[in-house]
């Protein structure tokens, strides 16, 4: 019901397409190997894009979420360098996520600020902190034991994959198998017959602030052990890329529509992008441009009601 | 109930606001090295980074600190800059400072020309203006990084001597737009034409300055050529992301990296023999040749073509250029052995 299947179906499309051409242009890219970094690059993406679907679901936005990654990742760094156990500096990463998520959600609904200026406004303060914090040095030289979780691998398959898998799985399982996931659509569809039907919108809008942060300080978790170190900008920009994941995915911004699998499909195409285009030897000058056209190509391919558009081209339209 | 809890939030925002403010307003002030002393016949000068308080501006603080201590009988030199990468901060800052009337300003620009009418009113005042780290379009000598032409070479001779000058390589760069990525990539491609007729640059990529992005630019690159004998990665977060690939692909010795970089990043890469030398240049040296040069004008005066000594640094020549003139530091080889000396 509230799957999209149409962006679901024409993303599908897109795989075929681009992946019949590269048979022919590229050989080089069908290997085991390539198809494991592709899946690795894309995890922290997809991770922290189901973070933002859950926000898109209840008709928010939050483009603070680079500001978090940073700040989750540089919690990720002091906890790994004061050498506790592993289990903390998980806990303590998700933990800043989980808290400026809790702060966003409630910026936005208990203030009842549009979430886009709240959230923009918020990434600054955020970003500001975050560099009176660190003085804007670079975190290095993380110990060994946290590297494992971005750089180990468990029978050949890096282990950020298993983790975008499980991520996956239980966001599938919340969404479409319990109360709480099914206020998320009900309150983007519309807020007020979701409040008169006694569903507490407010919480469940602040709970989708919350769940996206927690996604985003798992993501910090994998995006800090792979390289072993935090540069005082990670993540500027980011919110673009997770936002274009998200509605790629079929996910809609104005709230109650997108599914798991969707996203994760948004994600993998946006984050493939710049391979793809390496391997089918687009001059890089042409980069940026080309990608924006597939991104735009890929959603207009499902947004755009062709009959509709036909009809109106042929002047059948003025009736309407 | 409801009405108060709102009440309560808004009031925390706000304070939280304020404090994030009052926290960048107090560290502005960061001073350092006032000698004491009888001032009134030392020669003034003051130094403002791009930005206080991040490690590459603490490193070059070194060398001013430095400078100031070895010249302490004959100047006075104050550090100073704002907490924000700002040009509205910097020219505040200097409004401040003008009417105290030292002798020089040292000033690394947050933005050519906006900070222009600024130091235009400092010059009017008799103060001397020199510019260091990022150029300004009003001063009277300009104390450059490394020449752009010698980066560049240093870094494609660094890659041809660890792949016996032949084979196909790759670069990755930050941006196409930026000023320093386009002379460097120039540098390398002539010094290519003219000195290595088989090394061939068989792709040229941006990954913004972004490890995660210039990592997987570098896998990407390495399988889509099969071939590829080395990666040039510039822009400092660009080079561990590059290596870190090799790395993983299992190809360390196989595919050679070189680039630029600072050396507490590189440091672990270094001395595990990942990469044999980063190119750079020394950061405290920055400042303590900018303090000295900033001295010599003071005292003797600065000419084209005419060298003076910057302390221990040894002797540099002032060259024109299209504003007034400017002075390029050293370049600075990182490699396992000297990278322990260097702490930014």
């Amino acid at each position: 019901m509230y799957k999209n299947r149409k962006a679901i179906k024409a993303l599908l499309v897109f795989y075929v397409v681009i992946l019949g051409v590269m048979i022919v242009k590229a050989p080089a890219f069908f290997s085991f190997e390539n198809a494991i970094d592709i899946l690795l690059n894309t995890s922290t993406t997809a991770i922290a894009a189901l973070g933002m679907l859950c926000v898109l679901l209840v008709g928010d936005i939050d483009v603070s979420v680079g500001a978090v990654l940073a700040a989750c990742c540089t919690m990720t760094g002091i906890l790994a360098k004061a050498q506790l156990p592993l289990a903390a500096v998980i806990m303590g990463a998700v933990a800043v996520g989980a808290l400026l998520g809790l702060i966003n959600g409630v910026v936005v609904t208990v203030l009842k600020l549009d979430a886009i200026v709240a959230t923009l406004g918020l990434l600054s303060i955020y970003r500001g902190l975050l560099i009176i914090i660190t003085k804007g040095s670079w975190i290095n030289g993380l110990p060994e034991n946290v590297l494992k979780i971005g750089q180990g691998r468990w029978l050949n398959i890096p282990i950020p994959v298993y983790i975008t898998v499980v991520v996956a799985l239980i966001m599938w399982f919340i969404l479409n198998h319990t109360e709480w996931g099914r206020n998320f659509y009900a309150v983007g569809s519309n807020q007020d017959s979701a409040r008169l039907s006694g569903i507490n919108v407010r919480l469940t809008r602040i709970a989708a602030f919350v769940v996206c942060g927690v996604l985003v300080g798992a993501a910090a978790v994998i995006y800090t052990t792979r390289f072993g170190g935090i540069q005082s900008n990670t993540g500027k920009g980011w919110e673009m890329t997770l936002i274009s994941s998200a509605v790629v995915g079929g996910a809609s911004t104005i709230g109650g529509e997108g599914d798991v699998s969707g996203v994760f499909l948004g994600a993998l195409l946006v984050s493939a992008l710049g391979t793809l285009l390496v391997f089918f030897g687009v001059d890089a000058l042409w980069e940026q441009a080309v990608q924006g056209l597939i991104i735009f190509i890929s959603v207009a391919s499902y947004a755009v009601d062709f009959k509709k558009l036909k009809l109106r081209l042929s002047g059948g339209g003025e009736k309407e | 109930m409801k009405k108060h809890v709102k009440k309560v939030v808004s009031v925390l925002t706000v304070a939280v606001m304020l404090l994030s403010l009052a926290a960048c307003g107090k560290s502005d002030g960061g001073s350092s090295s006032d000698n004491g002393g009888d001032s009134k016949d030392k020669v003034k000068i003051v130094v403002m980074p791009k930005v206080v308080g991040i490690d590459y501006y603490n490193a070059v603080q070194k060398g001013v600190d430095k400078a100031s201590e070895e010249l302490s009988d004959v100047a006075e030199i104050t550090w100073q800059g704002p907490t924000e990468a700002t040009v509205d901060k910097q020219i505040e800052m200097l409004e401040t400072i003008i009417p105290t009337k030292p002798d020089v300003i040292c000033i690394a620009a947050n933005d050519p020309a906006a900070i222009q009418p600024t130091l235009e009113k400092a010059q009017e005042a008799g103060i001397k203006v020199v510019s260091w780290d990022a150029d300004a379009n009003v001063r009277d000598i300009f104390v450059n990084l490394v020449d752009y032409t010698v980066f560049g070479n240093a870094v494609i001779d660094s890659l041809a001597s660890q792949i016996g000058e032949e084979g196909d390589i790759a670069i990755i760069t930050t941006t196409f737009t930026a000023t320093n990525q386009v002379l460097w990539i120039e540098a390398i491609e002539a010094r290519i034409a003219e000195k290595y007729p088989n090394i061939k640059i068989v792709d040229t990529r941006e990954a913004g300055e972004d490890t995660q992005k210039a990592n997987t630019l570098a896998s990407d690159l390495m399988k889509s050529y099969p071939e590829l004998k080395g990666i040039i990665a510039l822009g400092a977060p660009n080079l561990p992301g590059a290596v870190n690939a090799v790395v993983s692909a299992g190809k360390t010795g196989e595919v050679i990296v070189a680039g630029n970089s600072t050396p507490n990043t590189m440091k672990p890469y270094l001395e595990d023999g990942s990469i044999r030398d980063v190119q750079l240049w020394s950061a405290p040296d920055h400042g303590y040749l900018s303090v000295y040069t900033a001295y010599q004008l003071a005292t003797e005066g600065l000419e084209e073509g005419k060298a003076f000594t910057a302390g221990d640094m040894g002797e540099f020549t002032p060259e024109k250029d299209e504003i007034s003139m400017s002075i390029g530091l050293p370049l600075v080889e990182f490699t396992k052995d000297n990278v322990g000396d260097y702490d930014f």
